[in-house]
């Protein structure tokens, strides 16, 4: 947590947390055993210990839109991040929630040092304490020896009002010297001896310092301490009979130990007064928790833990009737995925929707898209007329240019409905999308440029468009070899109707932030450019071309497969190696470069699309071979 | 001595409760065989048997809880709406305190069979195995279907698996729940009669 925003994520996500386990515990209060009880805060002090909002998933609520809305009234429009639960004050406080992140920090510390004095106190307090003479001992060591507890130094001191367990890696266990030794009393520290109960004590303690400004959980803690001594009552009681069941709650109530009572790292910490009443009330519902719960008590926590583990992404954006608090909570709702980040950008496009935008945007395009808005009522992705959101969108040469950065080109059906003179365009943009404080933003590369070129099936791939160029040349003869890759998300909605034969379909414009890209094509076609004389173009009447892959690391390949010379059209792709060989019949007439299509299918689209170093390639002409040509990545080749 | 006709009417609506829980037939969006009615035949069945079972009292809370979650569930089903889905708070405590409830309840029952089935009827070990078996595949099914995405391939599997044992330990404990009904069949005029002379 670097500032109070990410602290009120955090500490907001963990009352929610709470509440829950709090309503769970009071329904359960009296149907499962207190060793259930104290177990289940096992739930919330795992969820302290992750950043909320980790992942861009939530657990409950979705509070980052509370945060962001809360947040964007300081006029501070940045991501709300917890990158871990621990506060860390980074430079000097300037603003006000810099100085109120101080104070919390402030009283982290103030919080701590109070435990670590008290602690210290009673280790003092306990140096002056003596061996107990032989015959406490010998009870001491026959009471652990019965339970097959193994004992830890024990000592006597004056001034304890009752026996606790002090310290973790070398416990003591302090026993007052005034009072007489109560075998059900020392069998009750043993147990939190042989429990760990004060490791825990001192996890709970800097848990409750974490949060010392929520009541709530300051309020758990003491629950989750006074159940750490239910359980042990509990274990007394199984072992105990009768008469010494009401005895043991008189001695209970005496045992008030309020000048220790909030000590980590010791077992003093819970026997303050205000707790024994419920600890007696325990008591005497003991025998009324059913039997044979154990196996239904783990499936609980299991199942109160895995929702909040595993939380809930933010799948769309809240419309809250105001331009400043939607745009909040379209902040909260941040793209997980690459595919995400192209989606929700796609449409925010196609849409003209400044929500979307702000979904996808950069933290440094906030403050315009917000301005932006406020000004004009609306969002301009610069296109002067609106994309067929029917017809959807297409990614374009998905290429992985970081470890988390992506660029490609965004495909846009855009017929310009103020000119009439022609039907079809297309709107082209590159653009990258990278990852910024843990989500996926999408920023454009460029103006929009048109191409009055419509195609007529863009999910797989279109020569017309741009590729990934592979280049090489030799005697004036140069060859180009371009992929060209098209991922799509499947957002065809069908419309549910009664009768089948109405039923229709639309594009869903909803932008997906956490989706996956579903569909993916991959084809590739070769470009020969004679560059030579014309009376030599003329003699050119065959073309082919092998081409096989080179990733980083591998060795040129000694020879390469030859072509089909004798077909007029041959393709030939070797699905292990990837190796092609393409030949083609020329008939005259044509320019100065001949495009040859090379083919294409379907490739995973979830996939890393893996780009060769380079291709060794043998270029034939009227079936001879005569250059082999390495065709080496051009930079910018796929804009 | 327990009324052998409570005991009986008690099991009776017990099992056809689990007819309620465990069957869904739905037209449209209305289901003919809501699971709140299911709950409320529990309820009727734990004040019949909570004479011989007196742990049984500790489910009235959840039983109420069960039955106002499943009514406003079936109507929010009728209205498209998932209730889940809006309060996922409500969602998690519901699926505690059904697992809970389902398991005490079978723990209690298998009680009362013990207490009362004919030697060598093994009655209520069958219920708590249905039990364990229950409880395991719940909690399993639900982490499964946080883990994989449910309208996915691997959700809709785990779905139709789970639903098909769920069916089957379902029909297992219903026809033991009768089986042991069975055993408390009240008596007749004449066999009143029989007895007495």
């Amino acid at each position: 947590m670097y500032d109070i925003w990410g602290f009120l994520l955090q500490t907001l996500n963990v009352t929610g947390i709470a509440v829950l386990i709090l309503t769970v515990k009071a329904l359960f209060r009296d149907k499962l055993p207190p060793k259930w009880q104290f177990a289940v805060w096992s739930v919330l002090g795992f969820m302290m210990l992750i950043p909320a909002g980790i992942f861009g998933r939530y657990s409950l609520f979705r509070w980052q839109t509370a945060v962001e809305i809360v947040k964007s009234q300081f006029g501070d429009y940045s991501f709300t991040k917890v990158l871990h639960p621990l506060p860390i004050i980074e430079e000097i406080p300037q603003t006000f929630a810099d100085w109120l992140f101080a104070v919390y920090f402030l009283g982290v510390i103030v919080f701590m040092i109070k435990y670590a004095v008290s602690y210290l106190s009673l280790r003092l307090v306990l140096r002056r304490g003596t061996e107990p003479g032989a015959e406490k001992m010998s009870r001491i060591k026959s009471i652990a020896e019965a339970r097959g507890i193994n004992l830890c130094r024990v000592i006597e001191a004056e001034g304890l009002p009752s026996a606790f367990v002090c310290g973790i890696i070398r416990p003591v266990l302090a026993i007052p010297s005034e009072r007489e030794l109560d075998e059900k009393v020392i069998l009750h520290e043993l147990f939190h001896l042989k429990n760990r109960d004060t490791l825990w004590s001192v996890i709970i303690c800097a848990l409750r310092c974490l949060h010392w400004c929520n009541p709530v959980v300051i309020y758990c803690a003491n629950r989750a301490l006074n159940d750490m001594e239910s359980r042990c009552d509990q274990y007394v009681l199984e072992n105990i009979e009768g008469e010494e069941r009401r005895e043991y709650g008189r001695i209970l109530l005496s045992m008030a130990n309020e000048r220790f009572s909030k000590t980590a790292g010791s077992t003093s910490i819970n026997n303050g007064g205000k707790n024994i009443g419920k600890r007696i009330e325990n008591i005497v519902r003991f025998k009324q928790y059913p039997k044979g719960m154990g196996l239904v008590s783990v499936c609980i926590v299991i199942l109160l833990a895995f929702p909040l583990v595993i939380g809930v992404k933010a799948d769309s954006l809240i419309d809250l009737d105001s331009i400043p608090l939607t745009l909040a909570s379209a902040r909260s709702t941040p793209c997980t995925t690459p595919a995400g980040a192209f989606d929700t950008y796609a449409k925010a496009v196609m849409v003209k929707n400044g929500y979307y935008r702000a979904m996808c945007a950069p933290e440094e395009l906030q403050d315009d898209i917000l301005n932006e808005m406020l000004q004009t009522q609306k969002w301009e992705p610069g296109l002067d007329g609106y994309a067929d959101s029917q017809k959807g969108y297409y990614i374009y040469n998905l290429t992985q240019v970081g470890d988390t950065e992506y660029e490609a080109l965004l495909v846009l059906d855009y017929p310009p409905a103020a000119k009439d003179d022609f039907s079809g365009g297309l709107a082209l943009q590159n653009l990258r999308v990278e990852k910024e404080n843990g989500r996926w933003v999408a920023i454009p590369l460029e103006d929009f440029r048109f191409s009055d070129y419509s195609g007529t099936s863009l999910s797989n791939g279109d020569s017309d468009l741009p590729g990934l160029i592979y280049s090489g040349e030799k005697n004036n003869m140069k060859v180009e070899f371009v992929i060209q890759t098209v991922h799509t998300v499947e957002n065809t909605v069908t419309d549910q109707n009664d009768l089948w034969f109405l039923s229709s379909s639309h594009y869903n414009t909803v932008p997906k932030p956490n989706t996956d890209f579903t569909g993916g094509f991959r084809s590739n076609y070769i470009r020969y450019y004679h560059t030579r004389s014309e009376s030599e173009k003329w003699s050119v009447s065959h073309i082919g071309l092998s081409t096989m892959p080179v990733y980083e690391g591998e060795e040129r390949p000694e020879a390469l497969a030859v072509p089909k010379n004798n077909a007029a059209y041959s393709n030939f792709t070797n699905s292990v190696t990837g190796e092609q060989c393409i030949s083609k019949q020329l008939l005259g007439g044509w320019g100065p470069m001949i495009t040859i299509e090379g083919g294409g299918g379907s490739i995973n689209p979830k996939k890393k699309v893996k780009l060769p170093e380079y291709f060794a390639a043998d270029l034939y002409i009227n079936r001879k071979k005569v250059a082999e040509l390495d065709l080496l990545l051009q930079k910018g080749g796929a804009e | 001595m327990i009324a052998r006709q409570k005991l009986y009417d008690g099991i009776g609506n017990a099992a056809w409760g689990y007819l309620f829980i465990y069957f869904n037939i739905n037209l449209g969006t209305l289901n003919i065989l809501p699971n709140f009615v299911g709950y409320l035949l529990f309820h009727s069945a734990i004040k019949k048997l909570c004479d011989a079972e007196r742990e049984l009292n500790l489910l009235n809370t959840l039983v109420g809880i069960l039955t106002i979650w499943h009514i406003a569930s079936w109507i929010g089903d009728l209205l498209s709406f998932d209730l889940g889905a809006l309060i996922p708070i409500a969602d998690i405590i519901v699926s505690v305190v059904n697992i809970y409830f389902h398991f005490q309840l079978m723990t209690n029952l298998a009680t009362i069979a013990a207490k009362y089935q004919p030697a060598g009827e093994d009655l209520d070990r069958t219920i708590l195995n249905c039990r364990t078996f229950q409880t395991i595949m719940l909690t399993a099914a639900i982490i499964l279907l946080y883990l994989t995405n449910p309208t996915g391939i691997l959700g809709i599997y785990t779905s139709i698996g789970v639903a098909i044992l769920y069916l089957i330990a379902g029909i297992v404990l219903m026809k033991t729940l009768f089986d042991l009904r069975r055993c408390f069949t009240p008596e007749t005029e004449e066999e009143a009669e029989e007895k007495s002379e």
